[in-house]
């Protein structure tokens, strides 16, 4: 793809070569559009072909798990099988077969295969907030509300918060807001209730 | 251990300037030990994207528009609240629909200066040998520039430069387009013709003598002949700004057509506001008599809005058309020293 992608995105005019690297923005020659194309060495890089695995040649020698046929060359670091040069994916200095691979992504317990996390704190956060403004005129709901953030904040404190912001900081402020707001909305009705029973 | 490495020794994410100014969705770039981390964050949801520091090929960046036209339409916005505030205090409205109307206005203002402190917008793009993966976090050029500066220092850290490979002869052959190369050098910044300027100047000329004109006959002929080339002059100029962006267009040409617009632009503001608004407000029976409500316009006003535009005009016309007298003689003696020794220009 490389080549082709080195376009002006406007126009499709394929850059010339002394257009790259350049230190400030330069005009597209095509719709003389300013850009700046940053080009690194992986851009020149030729693919090396994929490896498919030796095929074994002496009855004796290790096979791989996967394919009997082939000569194993790694062991798995996650279940210890044989694998042969198809079956070897190299992960953060790893060597894992598909299976554990596949594994580790199901049960997160390989970070760098992780694509998406729930915010549970943000969403413990967020209902808290919304619960705030409403314990004066609408204490119900901020009793329903402050609940729900409590229970997120208690129910998925153990389990990993976002992946850049590693700390529970958010729950903290949640579980605060959430019991400030249970003691107003408690007290408002505490209050009504005096209010309804025993005003003359 | 490189530098980056003892760097990141301690720390697993590095958050690199630039943010998404999306209310619901915030996009964010970070750097760890070897790669690169586009996290979008949602109210529940956090995505991620990895971008390995081995296997980025590119990053590219491309100027837009964006923020020209946002704030064109932010400053137009704040500029009509603003009419409508001074309408306000002048004719007495009640308070709280000056306030309401000098807010809105001061927060139009605001977003147009916050905007324009912000610098020129951009699109960035980060390639990989699969894919292409649009970076909107960094939509500002300055700090897109800054970020790629920064990135590029550190994936040839890792990589190695261009250099190396070429030592190694493992890059492939490019065709170099020399007609492209020449193109390029020729057009670090676009070439302008400046056509649209040169009929800016003329309709600004046109406008000034039947303007003047119509200082001394009080008649619907002059009236008209002077409004017909003062509005076509306005548009003219619209259309230069916009096209002189980015261009070889010399500062001195640059200046006096943003002054054609502006003075153009506020004797008709002035027009419009003293037409409509102001005197709709002094007698509400203005507004269904339009008629009427033109020729209520004061004499005194209409002749120093006459003259204070034709003089702009007189100074502005012939001194543009003498900019560009000078530019274009420049432009002919550039050519015609590309054209003496073509091969010594399009040698980098």
């Amino acid at each position: 793809m490389g080549a082709a992608s080195l376009t002006c995105d406007r126009c499709r005019t394929r850059l010339p070569a002394s257009a790259l690297n350049s230190e400030g923005l330069v005009a597209c020659p095509g719709c003389f559009t300013p850009l700046r194309f940053v080009v690194f060495p992986a851009y020149y890089r030729a693919h090396e072909p994929a490896q498919t695995g030796e095929k074994l040649l002496v009855e004796d020698e290790s096979s791989c798990y996967y394919h009997p046929t082939k000569k194993a060359v790694v062991p798995c670091d996650g279940c210890g099988r044989f694998l042969c040069a198809l079956c070897d994916v190299e992960l953060n200095a790893k060597h894992l077969c598909p299976k554990c691979l596949e594994a580790g992504k199901e049960k997160k317990t390989i970070e760098s295969l992780e694509n998406e996390r729930p915010l549970h704190d943000s969403m413990a956060l967020l209902l808290a907030v919304i619960g705030l403004p409403l314990v004066f005129c609408a204490p119900y709901i901020t009793l329903f509300l402050a609940s729900a953030a409590l229970y997120i904040s208690i129910r998925h404190w153990k389990k990993p918060v976002s992946m850049i912001n590693d700390h529970r900081g958010l729950y903290i402020v949640a579980i605060l807001l959430a019991v400030v707001e249970l003691g107003l909305a408690l007290m408002i009705f505490g209050l009504l209730i005096v209010g309804i029973f025993f005003n003359p | 251990m490189s530098n980056a490495t003892k760097y990141f020794a301690n720390c697993a994410y590095q958050p690199l300037p630039g943010k998404t100014g999306r209310v619901l969705e915030e996009q964010r770039l970070f750097l760890a030990e070897d790669h690169l981390l586009v996290a979008t964050r949602s109210i529940n949801r956090e995505t991620y994207k990895r971008f390995y520091l081995t296997d980025i090929q590119a990053i590219t960046i491309q100027r837009t528009s964006d923020g020209v036209v946002a704030n064109i339409f932010l400053g137009v916005l704040a500029g009509l609240f603003g009419v409508l505030v001074l309408s306000a205090v002048l004719n007495a409205w009640p308070v709280f629909v000056q306030i309401i109307f000098t807010v809105v206005a001061a927060l139009f203002l605001g977003c147009t200066l916050l905007n324009s402190a912000f610098g020129p917008t951009c699109k960035c793009h980060i390639l990989s040998a699969v894919h292409e993966e649009p970076l909107r976090c960094l939509g500002r050029l300055h700090t897109a520039q800054r970020v790629v500066n920064y990135l590029k220092a550190i994936i040839e850290g890792v990589q190695g430069t261009a250099g190396d490979l070429a030592g190694e002869g493992a890059i492939i052959a490019q065709r170099v387009d020399r007609e492209a190369e020449r193109r390029l050098l020729d057009a670090s910044r676009r070439s302008e013709e400046g056509n649209w300027h040169l009929a800016l100047f003329g309709f600004l000329i046109l406008a000034a003598i039947t303007g003047a004109l119509g200082l001394f006959f009080r008649h619907v002929v002059p009236t008209g002949a002077y409004m017909i080339p003062a509005f076509i002059a306005m548009a003219l100029a619209l259309v230069a700004v916009i096209r002189q962006r980015d261009t070889d267009v010399p500062a001195s040409l640059r200046t006096i057509t943003w002054f054609a617009l502006a003075t153009n632009c506020a004797v008709a503001g002035l027009y419009l506001y003293a037409a409509t608004i102001d005197q709709v407000a002094a007698q509400p029976v203005y507004a269904e008599d339009m008629k009427q409500m033109f020729g209520s316009i004061g004499v005194g006003f209409t002749f120093i809005a006459n003259a204070v535009c034709a003089a702009a005009n007189f100074i502005l016309g012939p001194l543009g058309l003498y900019s560009i007298g000078l530019w274009r003689r420049a432009n002919a003696i550039r050519r015609e020293q590309q054209r003496i020794a073509p091969d010594e220009i399009a040698q980098p």
